[in-house]
């Protein structure tokens, strides 16, 4: 076990309001090499694949985590320019017994005017896991992408997600992040909007269960004209989970017309459950929009009450609400199946 | 008495070109209306008389009272006599509407208001228009209904009393009570030494007042001039003839 | 051109500099500093004692790791008690007529005939002025200058000294506590209503100088109270440093407004500790208006205690060149049904910081407690800089919590719509920037919301009219 201090905010606040970073223990696994990754795609021959590394690495992979490990998976992902690729490629990372411990590096780069979607799936039967992945993704001008991380890993699992893009003008960027598995769920995301007219948009769903610790830390900077950013953050507390999310939309100097927003719900479903937030709004600019909204609580109960008149209890009556208020993210995920898996889950 | 005179306007929203070529003159004493489909350039047309920055003038002339405002600012075309009723008036939280009445006046006469006679002049006015007094303690604008908006409009423009008063469609979204409350404050208003220009798309607004002439706006220029008789067939005919 | 109807204020009045004159100061920060005060202000044992066991935490505790540059402050530069040439007065005429025209020019001995029940003013580290209206005295009201509240209600302050803002609480609290000076004392008895407001003034006069008054409320059961504060000080090259503290007591079914307008000069560093512990049923009001100061770190900071409390805070900051005003709040909801509503609004301008930082906590113990958080921050240029760090803690499923905030510039068409009604564009601003702040003039007393109103019409360079 070692103590590590993770997931810093970009700017400080008051110590004792216990949310610039976090504390956890964390035992370090032996990393071992990692064989069970499937990529599917119905257009294999559209995009491709590089840098393809198995085995175990020397070098070690850093993140605005903080946390730095050899890394046993990794590959580059390149959409050419003009090339549009319709069905989602598929990552698929079955991890078991025999491949507990995932570091891997996942690289996407959209070449102009290209289009793709990408799921990154991350499951497991039965074993306990560890998994940290690093993923990149570099939009060149006025492409188009959409990505999608489920990490449906079991509870006792430990997930680490680190995300960093670069989104040059006129491109779109969506992610989707399924946050579901792991009694620690450490994420962090990082956007420089660099061009103009270039939007990202980024969804959450999140779950916490009986002693879990999420920490979510988003980071966006807005530095193109006109540029647009969107965060939008769904989650559901139960039992005596733990969340703290930390989301900072930071405009530059420059970004003139500028729109950011930044939305977080919690609903919190248990007594014991705490909830903590920081939806930062940094700006240097006069001529923008910027809004955050926050909001917890408990499940509404004039809703409750409703469902249940028609029969449905306690229990499933809440179920029900928290799919309800994920449903319009995950309605956006471009893969059916994993919908339905996901709505399982909950 | 020549008022307004517009000689070949060409304007334009950011790089789309509205206005091309526009010709419009308004005497002392007359009503016009712009009547034209949507999209034609008439809001353009009242904003860009009023300098809205939102707009720019790419050639031609605006002369007032035979002086050339193009390069005027909103509120000096304003002090000179030019008025505007907004399609879609601002919310501006924190200020009321007295205090904003009183500035705006206070702002054109460049004397000082007498209090009491102000307050007297805005009740009596408001009265006329069916607005509850109380409207003129409330913030400008916010929290105000569609209808009473459009009432404020004509409030101001009765207590500003400008030489030429623009109507960008003061009678859209209104009921057939407010359309009326709305026509007889342009009545009150109207006399030989001012002038009213109505832009509209209905010809309910104006039942109560004499119109002088009616234009037909499409793409940016006036392609027929008429009397109100015009107005009336473009009711029944809508624009197709013309486009 | 045509002037606007709220009268020009005389920039100069906050900047009459008198003479550095003083019958005694000490500089920098050490026991012999602390002893020395102590033994001047002839206090009792257990004062000083406090005095050198906050000595010994300040020396303990770090500087804050976050927030604005505090590099500029040498505290062993500083001033840390200047005894002006003049005692407390009972009345103005007995005050040297240097400092009584300071504050004649700052209206102060006008409002208290006028609109308040009673006025302490200080200058430097000291009291030199104060009053309270004979009714009150009968009713058992106290208010008195700190330094004769230890002396003559020594119970009172024992009992609640310190009970509030802990000396360990940051590093400039623990300053504080080692060499306060000045301040006032409030207690009103239960069930006591005090409807027309008392107010303290804080004048800093001396360059390099720091102000430490400690300021003690206690609303008793029942009992009402308004409080106003006002600071200022003129400009000088040197830094000052105001480490105030206030603290208040507002118990059970009691109710207490407590309003601030500073304006310190743009050398201060105002490093201010305010915080109240409000008893069942009983309800804080902050009213703020932060206007002075280079730096300011401020987070007026209410403890819901009882049942029911309630705390409502409403705020504006205006910082032009620059000035660095980090502010905001704390709230603890300790208790079932407590609530809050915050409103705070922050105005940035040629090259200004406002940073809003917060902490909302709603503890497990506070079922069915509310939280309403709003802030709007206006950007006038593009030098400037606004931020907006709010850190909300929920611990308990029953709680209705909502945050908002809002950041942008004014609306070119709101400026084109107050234009075509003959306002000109500069005039136009100034309307929709005061419009920004009204709901904070509305919570101020009239005398107030004018000076609130003019602070922000210099603010905007007096370019209106």
């Amino acid at each position: 076990m070692e103590k590590m201090t993770l997931n810093d905010t970009p700017v400080r606040t008051a110590k004792n309001f216990g949310i610039n970073d976090i504390t956890l223990d964390i035992e370090i696994p032996e990393i071992r090499e990692f064989n069970n990754c499937m990529i599917i795609s119905y257009e294999s021959d559209s995009f491709k694949m590089s840098d393809l590394f198995m085995g175990v690495s020397k070098k070690k992979i850093t993140t605005k985590i903080g946390l730095e490990l050899n890394k046993n998976y990794g590959i580059t992902l390149t959409v050419p320019e003009g090339v549009n690729i319709e069905k989602p490629i598929i990552l698929d990372f079955d991890l078991d017994e025999e491949n507990s411990v995932l570091i891997d590096n996942i690289k996407i780069v959209m070449e102009k005017n290209s289009e793709a979607d990408f799921i990154l799936k991350y499951n497991t039967n039965e074993s306990k896991c560890f998994h940290y992945l690093k993923q990149e993704t570099i939009l060149k001008e006025n492409s188009k992408c959409s990505i999608t991380i489920a990490n449906m890993l079991i509870q006792e699992s430990e997930s680490f997600i680190a995300i960093e893009n670069k989104i040059e003008a006129s491109a779109k960027l969506e992610h989707i992040i399924v946050d579901f598995g792991g009694d620690k769920k450490i994420s962090n995301y990082y956007s420089k909007i660099e061009g103009d007219f270039a939007e990202n948009n980024l969804k959450t769903i999140y779950l916490g269960n009986n002693n879990d610790t999420i920490d979510i830390n988003y980071n966006i900077d807005i530095v193109g004209e006109n540029a647009i950013c969107n965060i939008e953050t769904q989650g559901a507390l139960n039992d005596s989970s733990y969340k703290n999310f930390k989301g900072t939309i930071d405009f530059k100097k420059g970004c003139t017309k500028a729109k950011g927003i930044e939305n977080e719900n919690c609903m919190i479903l248990s007594e014991s459950a705490k909830s903590k937030s920081l939806p930062m709004l940094l700006c240097h600019e006069e001529d923008v929009e910027g809004e955050h909204g926050v909001s917890s609580g408990k499940i509404d109960e004039a809703k409750l009450f409703y469902i249940m008149t028609k029969g449905i209890s306690y229990e499933d009556a809440k179920k029900l609400i928290v799919k309800a208020n994920f449903s319009n993210i995950i309605r956006e995920i471009k893969d059916e199946e994993l919908q339905k898996e996901i709505i399982e889950k909950i | 008495m020549e008022l307004l005179n517009i000689n070949n306007l060409f304007a334009c929203a950011g790089d789309k070109g509205i206005l091309k070529g526009l010709n419009l003159k308004i005497n002392k004493g007359e009503v016009h209306v712009i009547m034209g489909p949507n999209g034609a350039g008439k809001s353009t047309l009242a904003n860009i008389i009023l300098s809205n920055p939102q707009y720019k003038i790419t050639s031609g002339d605006i002369c007032f009272e035979g002086e050339n405002i193009n390069s005027l600012k909103t509120d000096e075309r304003a002090k000179k006599g030019i008025f505007m009723s907004f399609q879609t008036p601002e919310e501006v939280p924190g200020i009321s509407v007295t205090n904003f009445l009183k500035t705006a006046k206070c702002a054109k006469t460049g004397e000082p208001i007498k209090i009491l006679a102000f307050k007297n002049e805005l009740e009596e006015n408001m009265k006329k228009l069916d607005m509850n007094p109380s409207y003129s303690v409330r913030d400008l604008n916010v929290g105000f209904s569609g209808g009473e908006k459009k009432k404020l409009e004509i409030l101001q423009m009765l207590t500003l009393n400008p030489k030429l008063a623009i109507l960008d469609e003061t009678d859209s979204g209104l009921d057939v009570d407010a359309i009326k409350t709305v026509s007889k404050g342009i009545s009150m208003y109207k006399n030989d030494e001012n002038a009213v220009l109505i832009i509209t798309h209905g010809t309910k607004i104006l039942e109560n007042i004499k119109v002088d002439f009616v234009h037909i706006l499409v793409d940016g220029k006036i392609v027929k001039t008429g009397d109100s008789s015009l107005a009336e067939e473009i009711e029944k005919e809508g624009y197709s003839k013309f486009i | 051109m045509p002037k606007t109807k709220i009268e020009e204020m005389d920039r100069n009045i906050y900047n009459i500099k008198n003479k550095d004159e003083y019958s005694y100061k000490t500089i920098g920060l050490t026991e012999d500093v602390i002893r020395d005060i102590s033994r001047r202000k002839d206090e009792p044992d257990w004062m000083l004692d406090i005095r050198l066991n906050a000595l010994e935490t300040y020396d303990k505790l770090d500087m804050p790791t976050w927030g604005p540059d505090l590099s500029e402050l040498h505290m062993s530069k500083i001033a840390t008690y200047v005894k002006p040439k003049s005692d407390m007065k009972k009345t103005w005429d007995d005050v040297p007529d240097d400092i009584k025209n300071t504050f004649d020019a700052l209206g102060i001995p006008e409002a208290e005939k006028t609109s308040l029940a009673g006025v302490g003013a200080q200058y430097d580290s000291e009291i030199v002025y104060h009053s309270i209206k004979e009714e009150l005295v009968k009713q058992g009201v106290i208010y008195t200058d700190f330094d004769t509240a230890v002396k003559e209600y020594p119970d009172l302050v024992r009992e609640y000294f310190t009970k509030c803002v802990p000396i360990t609480d940051h590093k400039f609290i623990a300053l504080h506590y080692a060499v306060w000076s000045g301040g006032s004392f409030v207690y009103v008895p239960k069930g006591i209503k005090v409807d027309i407001p008392l107010q303290s003034y804080f004048r800093l006069n001396a360059p390099g100088a720091g102000q430490f008054e400690h300021t003690l409320i206690i609303v008793d059961e029942g009992a009402s109270l308004q409080f106003i504060e006002g600071c200022s000080a003129p400009k000088y090259n040197e830094i000052n440093l105001h480490a105030g503290c206030v603290e208040l007591f507002v118990k059970d079914n009691s109710y207490l407004r407590y309003s601030t307008i500073e304006n310190w000069s743009k050398n201060m560093m105002n490093l201010n500790t305010k915080k109240a512990i409000v008893g069942k049923n009983g309800k804080i009001e902050w009213v703020t208006g932060s206007f002075g100061s280079k730096i300011s770190m401020l987070y007026p900071m209410s403890i819901l205690n009882g049942e029911n409390a309630i705390c409502e805070f409403t705020g504006i900051s205006f910082a032009g060149k620059g000035q660095d005003l980090d502010t905001g709040l704390k709230i603890v909801h300790n208790a079932p049904n407590t609530s809050s509503v915050v409103n705070s609004k922050s105005i940035s301008k040629s090259g200004g910081a406002c940073t809003f930082r917060s902490n909302v906590w709603v503890r497990p113990i506070a079922k069915d407690s509310k939280v309403t958080v709003s802030c709007e921050s206006l950007m006038l240029d593009s030098e400037s800089r606004s931020d907006t760090i709010p850190v909300n803690n929920i611990e308990t499923d029953e709680v209705e919590f909502s945050h908002e905030a809002k950041i942008g510039k004014i609306s070119d068409q709101a400026i084109f719509y107050l234009m075509s009604r003959g306002i000109s564009e500069e005039e136009a601003k100034a309307m929709i920037v005061r419009g920004f702040a009204d709901p904070i003039s509305k919570a101020l007393p009239v005398e107030y919301a004018v000076e609130m109103n003019n602070l922000i019409n210099l603010e905007l360079d007096g370019s209106i009219g």
